[in-house]
């Protein structure tokens, strides 16, 4: 066995609560074994046990006994250890240290003290077998996502080592790094090196969840299933978890919940069940005049050479909720910046409300002239994709008047409903430094919400909510909009934007490449997909049962007539959709 | 060879030149010759193509230089503040030009050839990168708060300590993020391998030696006359 936990309990120093509670599991060689479970529940904790980062780096009580690869971790230090279990933790920016790939690459090697030959022949390996050859120069923090997660799986894999354990690796990932990842994780895994991963993002393309792969289910902080995942997401326990396939079908009341696609159609043809659209976007006549008007705007960040986007033409109405999509690197932050006043354009038109956004200035000193903001302040909002920068203040609840004060905006009554919809009233005096990532991120959206702006961009605002507040979070979105406001969601998870949104911008290669309206988004499935996006899952169903699909909330039914004519074909590229 | 130097001469070089000469220019207290120093430095940056670069690293010493001069034109001291502006960007000027000259990776690597250990190493090599990730977390912070309605502007200044301190937190969280990835790639490791094979060759030996000959003589001759 080359994992063995015997009935092992964490607690971190400082903390009265336990992070583990007698888990007992043990791991064979050559498993790919999958963590599942929402924010809190011990994901990262257990994976810290592994190599040992947990007692020696991570202090606390550590209870029972742990066996990898033959040793004790908590008798060997880390550095005996991470040849064995190599670990790559949340947020790939903060890992990447070097000055090049090529160094970040080889710094592991370096550590295990072996001769330069011997560095070098590992390090042409890993280039090769990665596809890295290209970046091996390149500064690491230049590149995508995607790229970035590629490079730290690459050099945990140089090391060689028995047991590799991810967690979160797909987090930050657009839908085409995703797909890539997922690929070469699978690669390494049939090489012999034992998989574990921990991850919320448990869509097709990560390929994580197959009907006979093992999974673990954590719940505050126990371990509360363990077996294949098909069992498992049938249970009631992993609700809350669920993937959009079978969640369609448990919010359709069937018994049966298919983590494949192939599957799904399968049970749809055999029980005659149909999807049923109850698209709630506010119709067409409810949306109101133009807010912003972009007349062939090209936008350059900070110092960038390129500029980032491209004779970009784009109104937006009040009262509209408009998805913002693309891949990672696409533009979409840059150009919500420049709709909310913070990034001004090289050229073209920009107006809020019928005024220009920017006036260029000249700099005092008469040289270089300067384009700046006219929008009032409190017109716009943005919610960031971490709100640990928005929040400074001492309370809760000073945060949530803070905006609202300095601006002179927003209803006692609406800042009242956000606070009991998005389940604050137990946080109002807690200082949001000490507030989980989840509970940051309703704060720092009820702050942005609660002055009520015109124009409100928000960047993957159920990105670590779990299932219940993100649908809660969902509601909020129409209701701002029912309210009159204008709504730009920035998002990777198009199971979101069908839902609230009925018009999709799509920016790819430095343009506004695509606009699409709530309509057969069955027959848009390879447009996302070659557009680096990962179409809803309720897309690929109705296109496989030859039904029309124009997005919002869908459950299945059953069919009186034999009308259902499936499709023989898959629809897009998708190698093995869950 | 995936890990090579970079550099011609060994960093080690470039140190003992730095400091040799940055000891002269601390021991000059002529504006002429303290002049004559920056214009060659000018001079150097642009056939380097460097000089919009250290231009716009002057323009970061500009606050220091105008309080140099306001508190010389009220100690009406106004010729002593201009030699120490003179002073000063020369200085800075030489500190340029060596980080430009050496990679802080291989700097740090060179210099534990001296025993220096590898922490402090590190240390040199890597900081400088976690400069720019803070410097684009603090920009999304004023941003934030700008949308908010706080500029740091007026009274809005009033708020800058609780921004400090939320940057604070956050640089916390990336130095904890750092060492627990640092950790897990085996930085305790008691031997590793150096990236860099450095040697002190005759060439680097001789550039030392003029280097050091040449600060003195400058300094000699300022001294003498």
């Amino acid at each position: 066995m080359l994992l063995e936990l015997d009935r092992v309990s964490f607690r971190y120093r400082g903390r009265s609560e336990w992070s583990l509670r007698d888990i007992s599991l043990q791991v064979e060689a050559g498993e790919f074994v999958t963590l599942v479970g929402t924010n809190g529940s011990g994901k990262s904790t257990l994976l810290r046990l592994l190599n040992g980062l947990i007692p020696h780096f991570y202090e606390g009580e550590l209870q029972g006994s742990i066996r990898v690869a033959g040793l004790n971790p908590q008798e060997q230090p880390v550095h005996q250890l991470f040849g064995r279990v190599a670990l790559l933790s949340q947020n790939p920016q903060a890992q990447l240290f070097s000055a090049t790939v090529r160094q970040e690459l080889a710094f592991g090697l370096e550590s295990l003290a072996l001769p330069r030959p011997e560095i070098e022949a590992r390090l042409a390996e890993v280039a090769a077998y990665f596809d890295l050859g290209a970046l091996l120069s390149a500064k690491p923090d230049e590149l995508s996502g995607g790229e970035q997660q590629r490079v730290l799986v690459a050099a945990m894999a140089a090391l060689r080592p028995a047991v590799l354990a991810l967690d979160e690796p797909f987090a930050m990932l657009d839908y085409a790094e995703i797909r890539r990842v997922s690929r070469e994780l699978e690669r390494l895994n049939q090489a012999g090196t034992t998989m574990l991963v921990a991850e919320q993002r448990l869509g097709p393309a990560t390929g994580l969840l197959k009907e006979g792969r093992r999974c673990l289910l954590l719940e505050n902080g126990r371990l509360v299933a363990d077996g294949p995942a098909g069992p498992i997401f049938g249970n009631a326990a992993a609700t809350r978890l669920l993937p959009p396939l079978p969640a369609l079908f448990e919010r359709s009341g069937r018994t049966q919940r298919p983590l494949d696609l192939e599957k799904a159609v399968e049970v749809c043809l055999e029980d005659k069940l149909v999807l049923e659209s109850q698209p709630d976007f506010r119709a067409a006549g409810s949306i109101g005049g133009p807010l912003i008007d972009l007349k062939e705007v090209s936008l350059q960040p900070g110092q960038a050479v390129q500029p980032a986007l491209n004779g970009v033409n784009l109104t937006l109405h009040r009262a509209e909720v408009v998805a913002l999509l693309g891949r990672n690197g696409a533009g979409k932050s840059t150009l919500a910046r420049h709709l909310v006043g913070l990034q001004a354009q090289q050229s073209g038109e920009s107006r809020f409300d019928g005024q220009e956004i920017y006036q260029g200035k000249r700099a005092w000193w008469g040289r270089k002239a300067f384009k700046k903001s006219t929008l009032k302040a409190g017109r716009a909002g943005m919610l960031y994709q971490n709100p640990g920068l928005q929040l400074f203040l001492p309370t809760v609840q000073a945060e949530l008047d803070f905006g609202r004060n300095l601006l002179k905006r927003g209803k006692q009554s609406w800042l009242r409903e956000l606070i009991e919809r998005l389940e604050l009233a137990g946080l109002l005096d807690r200082n949001p430094f000490t507030l989980s990532g989840g509970e940051k991120k309703r704060v720092a959206l009820a702050c942005v919400l609660a002055t009520e702006p015109e124009l409100v961009a928000l960047d993957e605002p159920t990105a670590g909510l779990d299932y219940r507040h993100a649908q809660t979070v969902t509601g909020l979105l129409g209701d701002t909009a029912g309210r009159g406001g204008t709504v730009l969601l920035i998002t990777h998870d198009l199971e979101l934007a069908a839902n609230v949104a009925p018009r999709w911008l799509i920016l790819d290669y430095k343009r506004l490449a695509h606009t699409l309206t709530a309509g057969n988004l069955q027959d848009r499935v390879a447009l996302l997909e070659d557009s680096g996006l990962e179409p809803p899952t309720s897309a690929y169903l109705a296109g496989r049962l030859g039904q029309r699909y124009s997005g919002g909330p869908t459950r299945l039914v059953e069919s009186s007539d034999s009308t259902i004519k499936p499709l023989r074909k898959p629809l897009s590229g998708l190698d093995s959709p869950c | 060879m995936l890990v090579t130097r970079q550099t011609r001469f060994d960093p080690r070089t470039t140190v003992v030149i730095t400091l040799s000469a940055l000891v002269a220019v601390l021991l000059v207290n002529d504006s002429l010759k303290l002049g004559l120093v920056l214009f060659i430095c000018a001079f150097m940056m642009g056939k380097t193509g460097k000089l919009a670069m250290w231009l716009n690293y002057c323009r970061l010493l500009l606050p220091l230089i105008v309080l140099l001069l306001l508190i010389g034109a009220i100690g009406g001291e106004l010729a002593a503040a201009g030699q120490s502006v003179l002073k000063i960007l020369t200085l800075g000027s030489l500190a340029f030009w060596f980080f430009q000259a050496v990679p802080p990776e291989e700097l740090a690597f060179a210099l534990m050839k001296w025993r220096l250990p590898f922490g402090v190493a590190f240390v040199i090599a890597y900081s400088l990168r976690y400069v720019e990730l803070i410097r684009r977390e603090w920009k999304t912070v004023r941003e934030v708060q700008q949308l908010r309605g706080l500029v740091l502007k007026g009274r809005g200044w009033w708020h800058l300590p609780d921004l400090l301190g939320l940057m604070l937190v956050q640089v916390f969280r990336l130095g904890d993020e750092l060492a627990e990835a640092l950790e897990t790639r085996g930085f305790s490791t008691p031997a590793r391998t150096s990236p860099f094979t450095f040697r002190l060759a005759l060439r680097d030996y001789l550039l030392m030696l003029v280097g050091i000959l040449a600060a003195v003589v400058f300094c000699l001759f300022n001294l003498k006359f």
